[in-house]
């Protein structure tokens, strides 16, 4: 199942990139083998691309939360690059804004903003 | 003979029938006014002439000069008249009280016009009952029961008329507010989105929508928002405007929110919105400066 989210690191970055619409345990997997990655690595930058997601329900949106909080507690930092206009109206809607994650319109922008913020 | 009278008259739908009793307009009433039907078409014509051929009665007495729509207006008000004294105490009748209010409305017939032509007629043709009758206390209650369905006759006109003038004003309103507002390319990366007119949540909504595809289409990285035109601020607005500003945000796209005046600035603090949120730049000017210089970092 976990192939499901490619997981790709280049120097201490880590690109995670969602292929398609995730069930919960998807995510929940995705979120457990970042984590994972993160530490086996030393990654110090992940970027989450969703550029290929046009639909997320409350849960999913939850987790896009969880997954940076939780990666900052293993002392990297993580950007969302790629919301897309449907998923951005969705998170807002149900009140989670990602105050404390930076996101990005695409992998460049992200890599440049991440590189910013060392 | 009343009975015989009132048996050809269709009984009254339950929303009449108490329109009817606050007026005091009893069936035997409308069987008068009804009898006055053959008297009141004999007579209309002169009526009306007369009443537009008076001095002051209205600034266009000439008949050469009257319009089409204006001989509409005239033959509207004669059927209406006429509707007075002829009609059945059913639903038609109140439909025809409506169509009347919703086409005084329409043509810009003021309630006071209708009113002063309305009793002119009245008058005249209790006039015309005074002369025909000779009995004088008969004509007397003619006459009362012919003013009493008058009025009442009047009153549903004007009742709807308000209704239809209430309906105008708000569809007016919802086309304002139904204003489509443009999301502008100042140049490449940049955005311009000036709001006007008032912002409810459909339309916000609407604008958030629009401008987020625009992020996307165009790659944008900054979104100018201004609302210069927007004349009030509440909470409900402040907190849609947030509400796009933090979808923009999660595009990957900086926003500046500019033209907020005074008064707007002084509700927004009353309600609680401090100015973080809303990433304030003064006027449009220094906005799409902060904007380039957030494009160049």
């Amino acid at each position: 199942m976990g192939r499901r989210v490619p997981i790709v690191s280049q120097g201490d970055l880590l690109i995670a990139s969602v292929q398609e619409e995730l069930s919960d345990s998807d995510i929940l997997d995705m979120q457990t083998r970042i984590l994972e990655e993160v530490s086996r690595l030393s990654a110090t930058r992940v970027i989450l691309d969703v550029s290929l997601l046009d639909v997320i329900d409350s849960f999913g949106t939850r987790m896009l939360c969880d997954i940076a909080a939780s990666v900052s507690l293993r002392g990297a930092r993580m950007a969302i690059v790629g919301i897309q206009p449907e998923i951005a109206m969705a998170m807002v809607l149900l009140g989670l804004t990602l105050e404390d994650v930076p996101t990005a319109q695409n992998l460049d922008h992200g890599i440049a903003l991440l590189r910013e913020r060392a | 003979m009343n009975e015989v009278i009132s048996s050809t008259i269709q009984s009254p739908g339950e929303g009449l029938r108490e329109v009817w009793g606050w007026f005091d307009v009893s069936q035997d009433d409308r069987a008068r006014v009804a009898d006055l039907s053959p008297l009141m078409e004999q007579n209309i014509d002169g009526i009306l002439q007369d009443y537009y051929s008076r001095d002051g009665g209205y600034d266009h007495p000439s008949d050469e000069n009257t319009s089409g729509s204006m001989q509409e207006v005239r033959a509207q008000q004669r059927r209406h008249l006429l509707e007075l004294f002829d009609a059945g105490l059913d639903q038609k009748y109140f439909e025809g009280r409506e169509a009347a209010g919703i086409f005084n409305e329409s043509y810009g017939i003021s309630p006071s016009f209708y009113m002063g032509l309305y009793t002119y007629a009245i008058n005249r043709v209790c006039e015309l009952v005074q002369d025909s009758c000779e009995d004088a206390a008969e004509a007397q209650t003619v006459q009362r029961s012919l003013r009493k369905t008058a009025a009442c006759h009047q009153a549903l006109t004007m009742e709807a008329f308000s209704t239809a003038r209430t309906e105008a004003i708000e569809q007016r309103e919802r086309q304002l507010s139904e204003l489509p507002t443009p999301v502008l390319r100042l140049q490449e990366g940049l955005l311009l989105v000036p709001v006007v007119g008032t912002l409810d949540s459909h339309r916000s909504r609407l604008l958030t929508i629009q401008i987020l595809d625009a992020i996307r289409d165009q790659s944008a990285r900054a979104v100018v928002l201004d609302i210069t035109g927007v004349a009030a601020v509440d909470s409900m607005v402040a907190n849609h405007l947030i509400q796009t500003m933090t979808a923009t945000r999660l595009m990957g796209a900086y926003s500046v929110l500019t033209g907020i005046s005074s008064e707007v600035a002084q509700a927004l603090v009353k309600i609680g919105v401090t100015g973080e949120a809303l990433n304030p730049a003064g006027d449009l000017e220094r906005g799409v400066a902060t904007a380039r210089k957030l494009l160049e970092t």
